[in-house]
């Protein structure tokens, strides 16, 4: 069997541990890598560097910045009575990108999953506390309608409801401009099983 | 519904094959390791788009051939002549073509074309483990209900979380676990499933216990009863039956052998009628939930639930599957079939098709013959056998009779079909041949 030079085995195994990443895709970069001008292949491993020394959460909401509050928690412009809890602060960015909720968020970063060992108190949970009592109206939910997700959403309204706060959840459903004959029986279901009165 | 041409391509010990069954009882004859049962494997593909016994689909391919073709035409009361064909391809994949037209998706073929198998590998549903009856449940009510498919996946998926939480609790206590959110999911995935169960054995005990009562000509009474983890008595409506002191308790047997009686407390929900409202099943297995906390936080795992349901088959008050014979065993797994093809016609508008593979050898003169009154002019069926013995003449001259001899069928005509009676009868009776 033929081997790798081992400078070039590791690299190629250390891509493979990359999400979707599989061998022959981990095989293709470390050439293309390879091939590259040497300050290319240097921006690349600073900028990787570079996001593990410079990136932190944010004091306030748990999301991903620079500097001690991240962008949002630093906009005086944004509305404080009204917070957004998402997973994942990709979940915050695809929020941000409809441009339609001004409030705050909160990034939990998770989910509840215990067979990945994840509970409560491994989540940004006792991080929402002090926000909400500093003066948040209404805390929106916004996690994926999956068996994990929605145990989260499940735990969350338990434990804000008490606090005297309003709890919704995002609606699940058909996606704007589906067909119904198009939607998938579990979308069909949930969706009929999230109706609401008009 | 009936099959009127069945064609086999490159399918088990068939090179290729064309039959044309007759619309009412189709008896296959032939040595054991003919093909008998492999004729109504294909069918049942037809109806399921699943192997019935293959673990992996490309068994279904003759040794030599790339692939495999069911093709059937299907005669509907209302649509008229249906055109199936189902291919397995190496590799496990499979390919679905309706009125000659491929279709994308396998599952489009199912609904088409309606059949009911029983076989020896039915009978666990009565022999065998607590699984073997949730498994058959699982699968009856998939087929009329897409919602419990969904649940039912949410619940399996809520209980492992849940069980790996609670194995973890039991090694490393904590106060602040998320298991309060976790019992709620269970509650909320799992009454649904209690429901349906319940709806469903419901509508099948009095169809399965009435063709029971004609295969044994009302010498035997059978009881189909749900034995579910959650206690959801308080569930029922108001104003519906609850009978706590359900015939078997009070039966002869059950009042002379101690064991039985106390297989009965196990058992004693006794029979429940009538509708059990889902939000108040929830509310049940939430309070029942809450009161065993300590005991599975102790266990690590979790201990009440659908995934710990059980269903009773009686007979004359008496549990079949630890008390019954073999036949009797088999008689309660055939009424329970024919009940199923009772609720499909219900279901679908006609009768669906019945496939019996090998089941005549195992009842006695009795229930054989009351089965074939019961099969006679009500549906298309077919019936492997080794000999045309147990079948008496005015069942055989309605009947179209195949011989089946290494992957070759060939149809008798009447005349044949009556001498090779005779024949098998000179076998045991030589001296009446003279």
């Amino acid at each position: 069997m033929l081997h790798y030079a081992r400078p070039l085995a590791r690299l190629v195994a250390e891509l493979e541990r990359l999400p979707g990443v599989g061998p022959k895709s981990a095989q293709r970069m470390a050439f293309h890598i390879l091939r590259q001008p040497a300050d290319e292949a240097q921006q690349l491993a600073e900028a990787i560097l570079n996001v593990k020394l410079s990136i932190r959460l944010c004091a306030e909401c748990s999301n991903f910045t620079d500097q001690e509050y991240c962008e949002i928690c630093r906009d005086v412009k944004r509305d404080r009575t009204i917070m957004c809890v998402v997973a994942e602060t990709r979940d915050l960015i695809a929020m941000e990108k409809t441009n339609e909720f001004r409030g705050m968020y909160h990034v939990l970063q998770g989910v509840l999953n215990p067979m990945e060992d994840v509970t409560p108190d491994k989540l940004k949970i006792k991080e929402l506390y002090p926000r909400i009592a500093n003066g948040v109206n209404e805390v929106i939910l916004a996690l994926n309608p999956t068996t994990e997700g929605q145990t989260t959403a499940l735990y969350l309204a338990r434990t804000l409801k008490p606090l005297g706060v309003k709890v919704s959840q995002i609606a699940h459903g058909l996606p704007a401009g589906g067909d119904l004959d198009y939607a998938d029986q579990a979308t069909l279901i949930s969706a009929l099983q999230w109706r609401r009165e008009i | 519904m009936n099959v009127s041409q069945l064609k086999l391509s490159g399918f088990r010990n068939y090179r290729e094959l064309e039959l044309n069954p007759g619309p009412g009882i189709n008896i296959l004859h032939g040595e054991n390791a003919q093909g008998k049962s492999n004729v109504l494997e294909a069918i049942s593909l037809l109806a399921t788009t699943r192997s019935l016994r293959a673990g992996r689909e490309s068994e279904l391919i003759y040794k030599e051939a790339e692939m495999a073709h069911v093709t059937a035409e299907i005669q509907r009361e209302i649509e008229g002549e249906v055109d199936l064909q189902i291919s397995v391809f190496q590799g496990d994949k499979k390919a679905v073509k309706i009125h000659g037209l491929k279709r994308t998706r396998v599952i489009d073929l199912l609904g088409e074309f309606n059949a009911v198998f029983f076989g020896s590998i039915d009978i666990p549903i009565v022999t065998g483990d607590p699984s073997e009856r949730r498994h058959y449940l699982n699968s009856e009510i998939s087929q009329i209900s897409p919602r419990y498919v969904y649940d039912l996946a949410r619940y399996k998926r809520i209980l492992e979380q849940r069980n790996r939480l609670l194995k973890d609790l039991r090694e490393r206590p904590r106060p602040d676990s998320g298991i309060e959110a976790w019992n709620e999911q269970l509650v909320q995935y799992g009454a649904p499933l209690i429901e349906k169960r319940h709806f469903y054995i419901q509508r099948l005990a009095p169809i399965a216990c009435r063709i029971h009562q004609d295969l044994t000509e009302e010498r035997e009474s059978m009881q189909v009863r749900y034995v579910p983890s959650v206690d959801f008595r308080a569930a029922m409506e108001p104003g519906t039956v609850t009978d706590e002191t359900a015939e078997y308790s009070v039966g002869e047997a059950a009042e002379e052998d101690p064991e039985v009686n106390a297989k009965h407390d196990h058992l004693g929900r006794g029979d429940m009628h009538g509708k059990a409202d889902t939000e108040k099943i929830a509310e049940c297995f939430r309070n029942q939930l809450a009161s065993i906390c300590s005991d599975e936080m102790r266990r690590g795992t979790t201990l009440l639930g659908p995934q710990r349901d059980d269903m009773a088959f009686l007979i004359n008050g008496v549990e079949a599957r630890t008390y019954g014979s073999q036949g009797q065993q088999r008689t309660v797994a055939l009424a329970l079939k024919l009940a199923e093809f009772q609720l499909i016609e219900e279901f679908v508008g006609e009768p669906p098709v019945i496939l019996l593979d090998d089941v005549m050898s195992d009842l006695d003169d009795l229930r054989r013959r009351q089965l074939l009154r019961w099969l006679d002019r009500r549906c298309q069926s077919f019936i492997t056998c080794t000999n045309l013995r147990s079948f008496p003449p005015e069942i055989l001259s309605g009947a179209a009779t195949f011989h089946v001899v290494a992957g070759t069928i060939t149809q008798d005509s009447y005349e044949e079909a009556q001498s090779r009676i005779s024949a098998e009868a000179d076998e045991l009776t030589p001296t009446e041949a003279g």
